[in-house]
């Protein structure tokens, strides 16, 4: 559970999350961090060694909420640091690049790997890349949105399309753990149609 | 000289009872200034002043309450028994190294017996008694003692002291004197006389012939008194103590705890010696009939304040306990201990509880001590506090999620997105 902490000087509420990244290399699991912590997006590639952390802060009336973002490297060696990202967190994010196949089939592994070390973590499906996704063909577009829904029930996870550097979806991720992690409701319309960015959280 | 891995202080003996090379220069152990430092260091590493010693926490009053403090059942029974074992331990001066340095030489025996003769102890009856009766020879060590403790003596009586009184001993260099759980002695004004300028530490527990004509004169001679412990000494009343704040300002711990007569003590006295002892970092009134003013005089002058022990005071009332401690005063800044047992007309421990939790925050340590019932009662305040808390937290979660916040702006639609790539395409 979030760890809740009351600091009644100030009357300030602190909540903290912590959240993990994972998934293949060159997914933009780090991009997808940087954006929402810092929103700035950068195209350039630099491979992450090991774990990236940052937190982001939001001041909510008399409540702090602090997401601490831990993102793992894609690469096989940086395995032995999953326990580092998974251990503790209150969602953790599993990431395939929507261009490519591939990386969606790893999820199970990654999937498999993190329940290992965390058997509470909320489970997210986050398909990156939406803005190039659009431009494959609708069979290989109706091909990967049906077997990212069928991952995602099968992990009982929210599957959300999102582009880093357009923007889409990048804050709404955030707001769905949230109202996961706290049980609450929250009032946004799903998103289910192939070809729109997906949105299925119910 | 070769120190050999069995060497001692009797080893010394031999060393120095050999004959010298001369081309060698004296050995260490002829310099007397080294030997005095070397046996200061066994001094301080044996010497045990039989002492109470400071609890960390209070004994758990039963069971039950032993499990609402440590919440699980085996720490709770380790609590109930570690305590039993601490108040049995025994003090043990007969082995202290210190002596055997007596039996050297000389020079030994004159740097060890002016150590020795600093600190003045006793805590068996029968050794004090011993010393008693050598005390008239002319050989007996001359004390110029810097502490005067003598422990748990329950049955000694005031002849001993007077004929104390009457050896040679002076005690113009006394900074502690302490008479622990020996109801029937009372120091001989000499002692308070000749101390007046060095007396900073006077613990006179437990006596039934401590009186305010003693409190008047300390405060009149010993100016520079720092502790003054004279717990369930119940012949002390308003009148002593506050005789004793006309003239000393410097005190840093008093202790006036008591079963009996707490009547006799009360705001009259309580007030003037707080207000002029600003330094005070321990107070202790379990007993005593103070009542709310007092404590916001506390409040007031004692920023320095470490230690409060109010238990079983029944004149204080929600009134001050739930102001002072609040969360928009700033009293106490230091406190770490509050002792609350038996105060079953405080009703209202929010302020407590916030002031705990302030004091955490700033990484302090913070105890609050209170008994079965007034913990149950604290524990019950406690969750509906964290519940309403938690409805903050949930509520103020709850509208973020569900607004559009100034990010949330800058999501382009995926409409828009579509529109553009199109645009482009064409």
């Amino acid at each position: 559970m979030p760890d809740i902490e009351d600091d009644n000087q100030d009357q300030n509420n602190q909540v903290a999350l912590k959240i993990g990244l994972i998934g293949d290399s060159q997914i933009g699991k780090t991009s997808l961090m940087v954006k929402y912590v810092e929103g700035s997006f950068d195209e350039d590639y630099i491979q992450t060694l090991g774990v990236n952390f940052m937190d982001k802060k939001i001041q909510i009336r008399n409540t702090t909420i602090t997401f601490s973002i831990w993102d793992l490297g894609g690469q096989k060696e940086f395995i032995n640091m999953l326990p580092l990202v998974s251990n503790d967190a209150v969602a953790i994010l599993f990431m395939f690049d929507l261009t490519r196949k591939s990386t969606l089939n790893s999820i199970k592994e990654w999937y498999r790997q993190a329940r290992g070390f965390n058997k509470t973590a909320i489970p997210f499906l986050v398909g990156t890349k939406y803005d190039q996704f659009i431009d494959l063909s609708f069979q290989d577009q109706l091909e990967i949105t049906q077997q990212a829904k069928k991952f995602g029930s099968a992990m009982k996870a929210p599957v959300v399309f999102c582009s880093t550097s357009h923007s889409i979806n990048v804050q709404k991720i955030f707001k769905i753990i949230l109202s996961k992690a706290f049980d609450l409701k929250l009032n946004l319309d799903e998103i289910t149609n192939v070809g729109e960015p997906i949105l299925i959280f119910k | 000289m070769i120190l050999s891995p069995d060497f001692g202080l009797l080893g010394a003996a031999k060393y120095t009872r050999q004959p010298l090379t001369a081309n060698r220069g004296p050995s260490i152990f002829e310099i007397p200034e080294i030997v005095h430092k070397i046996l200061s260091y066994v001094d301080i590493q044996n010497t045990v002043i039989p002492q109470e010693e400071t609890p960390i926490r209070r004994q758990p009053l039963n069971y039950k309450h032993a499990l609402l403090i440590h919440g699980d059942s085996k720490k709770a029974e380790q609590s109930l028994e570690t305590t039993d074992l601490d108040s049995s331990k025994n003090f043990t001066t007969s082995k202290n190294p210190l002596f055997n340095c007596l039996l050297v030489n000389k020079l030994f025996y004159k740097a060890a017996s002016e150590i020795i003769s600093q600190n003045f102890y006793f805590s068996k009856q029968e050794s004090f008694g011993k010393y008693l009766h050598t005390i008239d020879r002319a050989h007996t060590v001359q004390f110029q003692p810097k502490s005067f403790v003598l422990h748990k003596l329950f049955h000694a009586k005031q002849p001993c002291l007077d004929r104390i009184q009457m050896t040679r001993m002076n005690f113009q260099k006394l900074k502690w004197l302490e008479l622990y759980m020996c109801p029937k002695l009372l120091p001989p004004i000499r002692f308070i006389f000749e101390s007046s300028q060095t007396l900073e530490k006077l613990v006179i527990t437990g006596s039934k012939v401590l009186d305010n004509d003693f409190l008047v004169t300390l405060g009149r001679n010993c100016r520079n008194l720092q502790h003054l412990d004279i717990r369930a000494c119940e012949q002390i009343s308003d009148f002593g103590i506050y005789q004793l704040s006309m003239y000393c300002h410097k005190l840093r711990l008093i202790n006036l705890g008591r079963k009996n007569k707490g009547n006799s003590i009360t705001d009259a006295s309580i007030i003037p010696l707080v207000k002029r002892n600003p330094r005070l970092s321990t107070i202790g009134l379990a007993g005593c009939h103070i009542s709310d003013a007092s404590i916001f005089e506390m409040a007031r002058h004692c920023r320095r304040l470490e230690r409060l022990s109010l238990n079983n005071c029944p004149n204080i009332s929600d009134s001050s306990i739930s102001t002072v401690f609040n969360s928009h005063a700033s009293y106490f800044p230091l406190l770490s201990v509050l002792e609350l047992r038996f105060n079953y007309q405080l009703t209202d421990w929010k302020g407590v509880i916030e002031f705990k939790r302030r004091q955490e925050s700033k990484n302090m340590i913070m105890l609050v001590e209170v008994c079965e019932q007034l913990m149950s009662r604290m524990r019950q305040q406690e969750m509906a506090m964290d519940q309403m808390v938690s409805q903050r937290i949930f509520s103020d979660i709850s509208v973020w999620v569900n607004s559009h916040s100034e990010d949330e702006e800058q999501e382009s639609s995926y409409l828009e997105l579509v529109r553009r790539k199109r645009a482009s395409d064409v």
